[in-house]
């Protein structure tokens, strides 16, 4: 090979975790000579690490070099890529090569015509299941190919620098414009199609970026086959990777988790087909993947591939119909009349701290929905992995902590109201209590200094104790008993806060006491379920009161007190009005699961 | 003492199963330097090392035994201390103040949540495979 000058822009995650270590695997060949971020001191760490001579703030700078691997948000690709065309330096796009088809379609003309070559960093090419499971299809050695299904579903852990994933703006999509390029990539790669047909296209887009999705696509192959696609995409769910192709004869099966074998099923005898080589892994494929764009072998995706990549995105988003999914569509009319008469035409701007968990992500869904996007969300997050479901809706995303006065700051300017459910919830017990107290002092603190009209704490039924008469009925004078427990006694501490930021300041708060809360995505469905699975014993006197709550109601009270006038300065208990007893909880989640507990 | 280490040093697997003696066995291992048992003629030189290693080996069992208790313990996902204080309470929680101020009262049917719960799970695919 050749001696190769790379400048490498951008030096987010993918950088730093594959195509760095990927470019030393090159050899003394290869080098990089600039490294460009616009966070300076990223750039600078990273190019120290790796003895890269320049690094910069701005790809303008960059000079004497032969290629340009491009791994930037994607809403910049298509610019920077365009630059360096331009210049007629060759060009290694992450995928997607572009957000629309249109700013691609200019890509590919400039390479064209500036004769300077164009790629798309699709690795997946190179893994040596998919490029092994190819191999098979072209010798037809599971006969006529009549159908495939794509499934592939992680909850998302991608150690993000920057949070444009979740922008639409600046991602172009969700989980279909993310890995599902990679996916569609993959299938016209494969079965190289004359025509392609979109059946349908669901996905749980909420006004922002789907984090599921699902399609049914026709295709007919190169060799004449009409091939049903089945996908299913998530980057919320723990799907797994699976990539079945069926044909009159048999299946392929390859998969993302084992990366050097493909299940080969033909007249009933199964076979492994594995790599040579048993050491390779993803940093070798990104390191193929680069040395193909160096010595333009062909194996590395084109422009124009890149090109029909973000067309099949486009038409599918351009047909796309919602995924039915009953649990998010339950908007309380009367709720809403009520609410609607009070804040007419007016835009509300609300802020939930604790919306990546339960209760908050479905408390920002329903203020949302409900209110046909009257209601402004902003949300205060911690860490950019926990934001996939919550992406889904189009919210204001403000990243840090709440014992940072700064960003709390931040975040309280301008908001109407506050809804506060952020607590302490890992560390040591001393960090626990920290969060839950000193982060609910910053709130309030900001509440006050920003005019917010409602603050709307989420506090516990466990604030009153675990110890009581049997039989006894809590309303909300009962006093608040330490229990010893952190979450618990936290909140009084924190509740004791509010009162007297609403004594002290006039703050106008609400605090909600809800009982045991359940619904899609509580602990109590997952917990007692993983119980049952394992038939282990529960462990509990099942005569008595769960108090269980469905999630929907605690969101209507706390919709209703965040308007009303006459919830201010009061507390509020949250339970369900059915004596459901733990017994019959338990034995209703079995009934769901088959299993009688 | 001398007795108690002479009783030691010849049945400690024995004894072992009462705990008392095993952790006063502890005790003068660990916390008595063996210099100043064997200055003070209450364990002979020689019998040193044979009984650091039958501690040793009771150590081990020891925590042999604990592991495999902990293992199960996990495997029945055993509640916290807490949760079941939560089980154990028999109350009501009264929501007169959600009636008197806000006009509210909880919509949601438990059968109803059941359904929506189902339909969840067979969307994130729980009901075919583990938790």
């Amino acid at each position: 090979m050749k001696s190769f000058k790379l400048a490498i822009i951008g030096a987010g995650a993918v950088v730093e975790k594959y195509h760095l270590p990927a470019i030393l695997k090159l050899g003394n060949k290869v080098s990089v000579e600039w490294l460009i971020d616009i966070n300076y001191e990223r750039a600078k760490k990273l190019a120290s690490l790796y003895q890269i001579s320049f690094y910069d703030k701005d790809y303008n700078n960059v000079k004497d070099v032969d290629g340009v691997l491009i791994a930037v948000p994607n809403y910049l690709h298509a610019q920077i890529a365009k630059y360096f065309l331009n210049k007629g330096i060759d060009v290694l796009v992450e995928k997607p090569l572009a957000t629309s088809s249109k700013e691609a379609k200019e890509l590919v003309e400039i390479s064209e015509k500036n004769n300077v070559r164009l790629c798309v960093g699709f690795v997946r090419r190179f893994y040596p299941c998919y490029t092994q499971l190819k191999k098979l299809v072209d010798i037809n050695i599971v006969g006529d190919i009549n159908r495939v299904e794509f499934i592939e579903g992680w909850t998302f852990s991608w150690p993000l620098e920057s949070g444009y994933l979740f922008e639409k703006s600046k991602a172009g999509g969700g989980v279909l414009i993310d890995f599902g390029s990679h996916v569609l990539d993959l299938i016209t790669w494969i079965f190289r199609p004359t025509n392609i047909i979109i059946k349908e296209y669901y996905d749980d887009n909420l006004g922002n970026v789907e984090a599921n999705a699902k399609a049914n696509i026709m295709l007919t192959t190169y060799r004449g086959e009409n091939v049903n696609v089945y996908l299913e995409l998530s980057r919320e769910r723990d799907l797994g990777s699976k990539f079945i192709v069926k044909g009159s004869k048999g299946l392929l099966k390859a998969s993302l988790t084992k990366p050097l074998e493909v299940d080969l099923i033909n007249h009933n005898e199964s076979y492994v087909l594995k790599s040579k080589d048993e050491t390779l892994n993803e940093i070798d494929f990104f390191a193929e993947q680069i040395r193909s764009f160096i010595l333009n072998d062909g194996r590395c995706a084109s422009g124009l591939d890149g090109l029909m990549n973000i067309s099949l995105i486009e038409h599918l988003y351009n047909l796309r119909k919602p995924l039915p999914l009953k649990w998010v569509y339950r908007t309380n009319h009367d709720v809403k009349r009520i609410i609607d008469n009070i804040i007419n035409d007016r835009r509300v701007t609300a802020l939930i701290t604790g919306a990546t968990g339960f209760i908050g992500g479905r408390l920002a869904e329903r203020l949302i929905l409900d209110f046909d996007n009257r209601i402004q969300v902003k949300a205060i997050i911690r860490r950019w992995e926990k934001v996939a479901r919550l992406a889904r809706l189009p919210i204001e995303f403000i990243k840090g902590d709440i014992l940072d006065s700064d960003v709390v700051d931040k975040a309280v300017r301008g908001s109407d109201i506050v809804f506060h459910l952020a607590y302490g919830s890992e560390g040591s017990e001393k960090e626990r209590k920290k969060v839950t107290i000193e982060g609910t002092r910053n709130i309030l603190e900001a509440s006050v200094k920003h005019k917010v009209k409602r603050f709307v704490y989420f506090s516990t039924m466990a604030v009153y104790g675990y110890n009581h008469r049997k039989g006894e009925v809590i309303d909300e004078q009962h006093s608040l008993i330490k229990s010893r427990n952190i979450y618990a006694d936290s909140k009084i501490e924190a509740e004791k806060l509010v009162w007297e930021y609403y004594r002290r300041y006039k703050l106008p708060v609400v605090i909600l006491r809800p009982t045991i809360v359940y619904g899609p995505y509580s602990t109590w469905i997952t917990y007692p379920m993983k119980l049952i699975l394992k038939e282990a014993p529960v462990l509990i006197n099942g005569n008595n009161l769960s108090n269980i709550v469905y999630v929907d109601d605690v969101i209507d009270v706390a919709i209703l007190a965040a308007f009303l006038d006459s919830a201010i300065g009061k507390a509020f208990n949250i339970s369900g009005t059915e004596d459901i007893t733990w017994r019959y909880y338990y034995e209703k989640l079995g009934e769901i699961l088959g299993k009688n507990h | 003492m001398s007795f108690f280490i002479h009783i030691l040093s010849r049945s400690l697997k024995k004894l072992f199963e009462k705990d008392i003696y095993y952790r006063l066995a502890k005790i003068f291992v660990e916390e008595i330097p063996i210099a100043f048992l064997i200055a003070r003629r209450v364990i002979r030189p020689e019998r040193v090392s044979e009984i650091i290693k039958e501690l040793q080996y009771i150590e081990k069992s020891k925590e042999d035994k604990i592991k495999r208790l902990s293992d199960e313990l996990a495997r029945l996902s055993l509640p916290d201390k807490s949760l079941l204080r939560l089980y154990k309470m028999n109350v009501k929680f009264s929501i007169r103040n959600l009636e008197k101020y806000l006009n509210y009262k909880p919509r949601t049917s438990f059968d109803e949540g059941l359904e929506l719960i189902k339909e969840w799970l067979q969307f994130m695919k729980y009901l075919n495979d583990n938790l």
